[in-house]
């Protein structure tokens, strides 16, 4: 049995997949990114390598890195962008689903995807962290609660405060105030839960998706940001079966098991 | 050998020569030339000495203090005409 | 054996012909950071004694000889001990041929080297007669050529003076010290950037507006003139540029101000109104009267330059013989657009005629590796003009056309004074930048009928991160993109600032879209990525 893998080095997290031949997933492993890119990929591809029953990467047929640092993964057959990795994780996800919001540690994207798993547009936001997983980091932090426990927060509000500042250092200072203020604190949650959803609406516009939708990234596992975006986007967001975590990772596992199967 | 005829082969052969030496030099300049241009030294030349020399020199220039000038919006005149 | 004579073969062909496309590995060339060249390009013998004769020698030596009789070495040295945009500039000028030239084979290379020859001479005309009337070279004196200057913006176009043109010279303040600049060496116009910003100017205005004020605040503009006139074109933002001016500058001013959307027909007769105005300053500041027999003179050989450039359009939307690449059309297009009418254009234009003219006649396909036929739109990055070569030998991204090059197309009648000074109201409105960047919707959406017209089937469409005005429309133009089916990539840049986003980060951008979107392998991977940081 031939084995493929899949390294998505992310600025937060590093996330590593293999398949077998029939596109199995046999291991998979997302750990704390390191400073060091190289590092990082070293640590999750030896993680992933042990559990699979490989003695390293080099016993895979093909591996494919991708992510932010893409091009540190060691012994990568090639690298391929995060979008396309993507895309194509979800695709073998769930091939109904044709529009991703990936919400990424630093970056926000908005993708659309064609039939075959490929892109047909996309749309990125990595010049601001608002938005992104930075921007929760930092209001999670303002309310002294751990991330689930900010999402829970925001669950069982009743409305919604809007945060007006476009920017996470002033939006810090805004939510502060609010804190100060003495308004609810599950309001300001959700209001912050909308802000954000809001920007992945326009992502998700830009990219050109209309039709079933889905989350990606660590974000994605906030579900009050999930049902801010279902209100904002007037569309269920479709769930996926495997950790969405994993997309990027599953995307690029599935390329080199494409690329690995069709070398011989 | 006849005399007149030594003295214009002679004339020929100086002026032979010349014409030879002035293109051994056409041509050594022209190698020359061609070795700055391919081995792009012009640039390197310009991006490594000569730039450096001169944004020194600006950047140590004395500049006068713009905005010590006065701002008189009432000098001249509002340059209104009928037409 | 039979393998070493093949590779005997290939060798001689690369060296007779020079590499194809596919094999050449510019990228390979640079060397680390700088931009320079471990060695220039071997093009195959003809080209690179074509390059090497017509292109380099040639240009340096009548950058010499432009310099000598223009103003002559003296002005010239004094001009370039002085002032930091000529010295950090303009001495490198054949790096700027390099790069835009880069790749570049046959009629394609000998015409966009007119082009390019055609702006060097016109910049070198400029600031030596900067320099000749300048009175901070000459000990504070005012020269006989200060007297016979006129100042203005670089956005009033210079047909506003044709008029005088027999006894005066008019030089845009700004074309030479800031916009050349930019195109040539990157760097120099951080400088002036940060000047402004150093007392108390925001950074997120417009960079042009900024870098042009920033001259005046080091003191490094040249006092050339008696008088200057200038405008809010291309959009309000340069109304602070003049109103810094007017101060450091302090000389009699005249503003040609107009409203943004100008279809209104009341605008129209503001702008006429408004020309004529200026025509009277200048009178009354010269003490020389307007000549209309001049100005018709100089009106009629500027349209025998919009006529040729029509015909080059034909050739650019109907056949794949056009041979002049999207650097080389969009500069020349707009520096002699806005400039006015110059000798030098006449000559560029002869030259390049008879290489159009043998490119059809003999069917001479000048881009064979064509993949998209592009269409560029709003306002490019000044720092990175040249990514149209990169984008061709990268990734066969032809620049077909572009915004700039498309503003200024129409003749200007010279029967009668009405229909003259109609037309130039409507030249003058149609301002660079502001017909089809912020003039208003139904401008901007001209770009559906020109991807038409020029056979484009994608886009690319210039984001400057600081235009207020195009950014009310970016969602407009991504709707339609989408209906459309149109690929289009949008450029982020920051017009003359490449620190905001840098030329790697651009071409990241373009290679992103290439390879998820399109899905297409770059014809050239050694172009993909590269450091280019400290370069020119």
């Amino acid at each position: 049995m031939k084995y493929f893998g899949g390294c998505d080095v992310g600025s937060t997290y590093t996330k590593a997949v293999i398949l077998d031949e029939n596109g199995k997933m046999v291991a998979d492993t997302t750990i704390r990114s390191k400073i060091n890119s190289e590092q990082s990929a070293i640590a999750a591809m030896e993680e992933v390598c042990k559990q699979a029953g490989l003695k390293d990467s080099k016993d895979l047929a093909y591996l494919i890195g991708t992510g932010y640092g893409r091009n540190k993964v060691p012994f990568a057959d090639e690298n391929i962008s995060e979008i396309s990795c993507h895309a194509m994780g979800v695709h073998v996800t769930n091939p109904d689903v044709k529009a991703i919001i990936d919400i990424g540690g630093q970056d926000v994207k908005g993708i659309s995807i064609d039939t075959d798993g490929t892109v047909k547009n996309f749309a990125m936001n990595d010049k601001c962290a608002a938005g992104t997983g930075r921007f929760f980091e930092a209001m999670a932090r303002s309310f002294e609660l751990s991330l689930p426990e900010f999402s829970k927060l925001s669950l069982t509000a009743k409305n919604v405060i809007p945060i007006t500042a476009q920017c996470t250092v002033f939006a810090e200072s805004e939510v502060i105030t609010l804190v100060g203020e003495g308004k609810a604190t599950d309001e300001i949650a959700a209001g912050i839960e909308m802000a954000v959803a809001k920007r992945c609406f326009v992502m998700a516009k830009k990219a050109g998706a209309t039709d079933s939708i889905t989350l990606t990234g660590g974000c994605a596992k906030n579900d009050g940001l999930k049902e801010a975006i279902e209100h904002v986007l007037k569309l269920k967001v479709v769930e996926l079966k495997t950790d969405p975590q994993l997309m990027g990772a599953l995307g690029a596992a599935e390329y080199a098991r494409q690329k690995g199967m069709a070398k011989k | 050998m006849k005399k007149g005829k030594c003295c214009k082969c002679s004339f020929g052969c100086k002026l032979g020569r010349l014409a030879l030496k002035l293109l051994g030099l056409l041509l050594l300049a022209n190698a020359a030339l061609f070795a700055v241009f391919f081995f792009d030294l012009d640039g390197k030349l310009l991006f490594n000495v000569v730039e450096p020399l001169l944004k020194k020199h600006y950047d140590n220039m004395d500049r006068k203090d713009t905005l010590k000038s006065p701002y008189d919006m009432d000098k001249y005149p509002s340059y209104e005409y009928q037409v | 054996m039979a393998k070493k004579k093949a590779d005997i073969k290939k060798l001689a062909r690369d060296f007779w012909h020079g590499k194809p496309h596919g094999e050449r590995r510019l990228g390979e060339l640079y060397q680390d950071k700088t931009g320079l060249y471990k060695h220039r390009e071997w093009r195959g013998v003809k080209d690179t004694l074509y390059y090497f004769y017509m292109v380099w020698l040639y240009n340096y030596i009548f950058m010499v000889k432009d310099i000598m009789t223009m103003g002559g070495p003296i002005n010239f040295a004094k001009g370039l001990w002085r002032y930091r945009w000529v010295g950090q500039t303009y001495l490198p000028v054949l790096h700027w041929f390099d790069r835009g030239m880069e790749g570049m084979r046959g009629e394609a290379l000998k015409a966009s080297a007119w082009h390019y020859r055609g702006m060097v001479n016109e910049t070198i005309r400029q600031f030596q007669r900067m320099f000749q009337a300048d009175t901070k070279l000459h000990g504070g004196r005012k020269t006989d050529a200060w007297y016979h200057t006129m100042a203005h913006n670089e956005t009033v176009w210079g047909g506003i003076f044709y008029p005088w043109s027999d006894h005066f010279d008019n030089v845009a303040m700004e074309m030479i010290p800031y916009f050349v600049t930019c195109h040539v060496n990157s760097h120099t116009v951080h400088n002036y950037i940060d000047a402004v910003q150093s007392i108390g100017l925001p950074g997120d205005p417009c960079p042009m507006c900024q870098a042009e004020s920033g001259l005046f605040v080091l003191d490094d503009m040249p006092d050339y003139a008696p008088f200057m006139i200038t405008s809010n074109e291309a959009c309000d933002a340069s109304v602070a540029t003049s109103i810094l001016q007017d101060w450091f500058y302090d000389k009699p001013l005249f503003a040609m101000p107009q409203p943004m959307q100008f279809d209104d027909p009341l605008v129209h007769k503001h702008c006429r109104r408004e020309i004529e105005e200026c025509w009277k300053f200048i009178e009354e500041q010269t003490g020389v009267p307007f000549n209309w027999d001049q100005l018709v003179k100089k009106l009629r050989q500027q349209n025998q330059l919009q006529e040729f450039e029509r015909e080059k359009w034909e050739v650019a939307g109907k056949t794949p013989y056009y041979p002049v690449n999207g650097v080389a059309q969009a500069l020349y297009r707009i520096y002699y657009s806005q400039d006015g009418d110059r000798d030098i254009w006449h000559f560029c234009d002869k030259k390049v005629r008879k290489i159009l003219e043998k490119c059809v006649s003999k069917k001479i396909n000048t881009f064979p590796k064509t993949r998209h036929r592009v269409i560029a739109w709003s306002c490019a990055p000044l720092y990175y003009s040249h990514w149209c070569t990169w984008a061709y030998n990268c990734w066969g991204l032809n620049v077909i056309i572009n915004m700039d090059s498309l503003m200024f197309d129409m003749s200007i009648r010279t029967d009668t004074y009405d229909h003259c000074l109609d037309d130039m109201a409507t030249y003058h409105m149609w301002a660079p930048m502001r017909r089809m960047a912020v003039g208003g919707m139904h401008h901007i959406f001209e770009l559906w009928e020109y991807m038409e017209k020029f056979n484009c089937d994608f886009v690319m469409m210039y984001d400057q991160l600081q235009c207020k005005g195009m950014q009310g429309v970016h969602g407009l133009f991504e709707d339609e993109f989408r209906s459309r089916n149109i690929p289009a990539i949008w450029m982020p840049h920051a017009l003359p600032d490449s620190r905001t986003v840098s030329r790697a980060e651009i071409r990241r951008i373009v290679n992103d879209y290439m390879t998820t979107v399109m899905h297409e392998e770059p014809l050239d991977p050694s172009l993909l990525d590269f450091d280019d940081s400290m370069g020119w």
